[in-house]
């Protein structure tokens, strides 16, 4: 499987604050990779070095095998920015017109048939669009240049649901075309409706990465109950996540060794054991709190 | 494509500049502050013309080419379009180059047009101040006053927010005219002798008499390219 996108050890340092801290991470070909993490956690900056408006301190950073800031790259991908924000003084049809000529794989057909689709007044000024509509133009701009690799900040943010399930759908029909398609976002349930690999940050690093099914299949939680717990640091081995003891009950993290877990609990005279599956928000929130402990 | 850009983003201004310009310039001729009296009725549009060139356009054209300037990447952030802009495949350096030099023909534009509106106004005024010599006089405003405009360009890279930059580039417009009037040592670097030197102009006909020295619209310009280039590598440089 070929990357899209790899970062090796990126750093991003304003003044004292470090907005990332040694970034490493791959972005698949072919595939919707949700780029998960909390408000300021990095994902903007992540992305602002991506395309070459923000420049990195330090580490490695290619886009479609070239480092960031080739213009031969950028031809080849889209980009949809957290405010939707264009040119106030044109039309819709005037910015049409005027992203065209950048990109040789634009295609007519799409732009027409998304006309249709999201009902864009051409005669509007964008300064007069709502963020709703801001997004369709957006959209559109993007989706017509069958680009490689689709990068998006934060596309359903400020979006009422039925726009934001729309733009969610275009990205799987665009996605099932063969463009890889990079979106962050804040919102857990959105990433687990359409992604195929996520990736989660917090603090300028990856606490996550994985592909949805991969993640989905090696996490699970083991809930212990005891009579008199056990200290945790016996349920402490590899592929242990996190340990929490709440009054008699020891809830286990684990991405592997869960059956060893399980079967530690008759041993340590648990009276009852309970295994289960570990969903993405859970996993998410679970990493944010030991990168914290941790840090 | 690019320059169908920078050429929408400036051209309401450019038009305004060139407009109140003109209407600087023509008051300015009509009334010749020099002769306090109303040129019309003298039909003296040679004293009127060189002091309106020297004076009145020289001071109001400084800043509209300071004005002209402002804008760039950090305008855009400001207005939340940069990520857009930086997105397109075009390169920082072409951006600014396609900015730089839209404004830079501004600029000149807006000091050759006004000049050369001297010997039309006095034309339809029915006396008449020659074409030569009000090219010539805007010319050398366009070029040597380009300092002006570099200093705009400057500030908007450096400064976010377009009241700092401007505040910022008029006041230093502000102190190259004022300085460089009133301390001695600096005398000879004022750009407004340098681009009309009141000596090469007859006093009888008030029109240009020989050859006009070019080293100090030169040294101004040269002087302009240098912040230009200091500005363009500041654009290569920072982050949006």
């Amino acid at each position: 499987m070929k990357a899209v996108v790899e970062t090796r050890e990126l750093t991003k340092r304003f003044g004292d604050h470090y907005a990332l801290a040694g970034l490493t991470m791959t972005v698949p070909r072919g595939q919707i990779v949700g780029f998960l993490g909390r408000n300021g956690s990095g994902k903007t900056t992540t992305i602002k070095i991506l395309l070459d408006v923000v420049r990195r301190t330090s580490g490695e950073a290619t886009v479609l095998g070239e480092p960031t800031g080739s213009v031969a790259v950028r031809r080849r991908i889209g980009f949809l920015g957290e405010d939707k924000r264009f040119y106030s003084y044109m039309t819709v049809r005037e910015i049409i017109a005027f992203t065209r000529p950048f990109f040789p794989t634009w295609r007519v057909e799409t732009e027409t048939r998304l006309l249709m689709d999201f009902e864009l007044p051409l005669n509007r000024k964008v300064s007069t669009l709502s963020k709703g509509m801001r997004t369709k133009l957006g959209l559109l701009l993007n989706l017509c240049r069958h680009s490689e690799l689709l990068i998006l900040d934060e596309p359903s943010e400020g979006l009422d649901p039925v726009m934001a399930e729309q733009m969610l759908q275009s990205l799987v029909r665009q996605a099932a075309d063969g463009t890889t398609i990079f979106f962050s976002s804040h919102q857990v349930a959105e990433v687990e409706q359409i992604a195929d690999h996520v990736i989660a940050i917090e603090h300028g690093r990856v606490i996550l990465e994985g592909s949805l099914d991969d993640l989905r299949k090696k996490f699970r939680r083991v809930n212990l109950v005891f009579d008199d717990p056990p200290p945790p640091e016996a349920f402490r081995r590899d592929g242990v996540d996190r340990v929490i003891v709440q009054g008699r009950t020891i809830s286990i993290l684990a991405s592997c060794n869960v059956d060893e877990l399980a079967a530690l609990g008759p041993l340590l005279a648990a009276k009852s054991v309970d295994v289960q599956p570990v969903g993405l928000k859970e996993l998410f929130l679970e990493k944010v709190k030991a990168d914290h402990a941790n840090s | 494509m690019p320059i169908r850009k920078v050429w929408r983003e400036s051209r309401w201004r450019f038009l305004f500049i060139l407009a109140a310009l003109l209407i600087v310039t023509s008051a300015s001729v009509f009334y010749n502050a020099k002769a306090e009296s109303v040129v019309i009725e003298s039909k003296d549009f040679h004293e009127a013309g060189v002091r309106t060139i020297q004076g009145a356009l020289f001071l109001f054209w400084g800043f509209s080419a300071m004005f002209l300037g402002l804008g760039g990447f950090l305008r855009e952030r400001a207005v939340g379009s940069v990520d857009y802009t930086l997105s397109l495949p075009v390169s920082r350096t072409r951006w600014f180059l396609y900015r730089s030099l839209n404004g830079a023909l501004q600029a000149m534009a807006a000091a050759l047009i006004p000049a050369l509106s001297v010997s039309v106004i006095a034309a339809l005024s029915g006396g008449d101040y020659p074409v030569g010599d009000a090219l010539l006089l805007g010319l050398r405003l366009g070029l040597g006053g380009m300092l002006f405009y570099s200093v705009g360009l400057l500030a908007s890279t450096l400064f976010a927010g377009d009241f700092t930059s401007a505040g910022i580039g008029i006041a230093v417009v502000f102190a190259v005219n004022n300085s460089t009037r009133v301390i001695e040592s600096l005398k000879r670097l004022n750009l407004q002798d340098a681009i009309t030197p009141m000596y090469m102009i007859d006093r009888s006909t008030f029109l240009i008499r020989g050859q006009m020295p070019w080293s100090g619209i030169a040294f101004s310009f040269a002087l302009s390219l240098v912040l230009s280039a200091w500005a363009w590598r500041v654009t290569i440089a920072r982050d949006f």
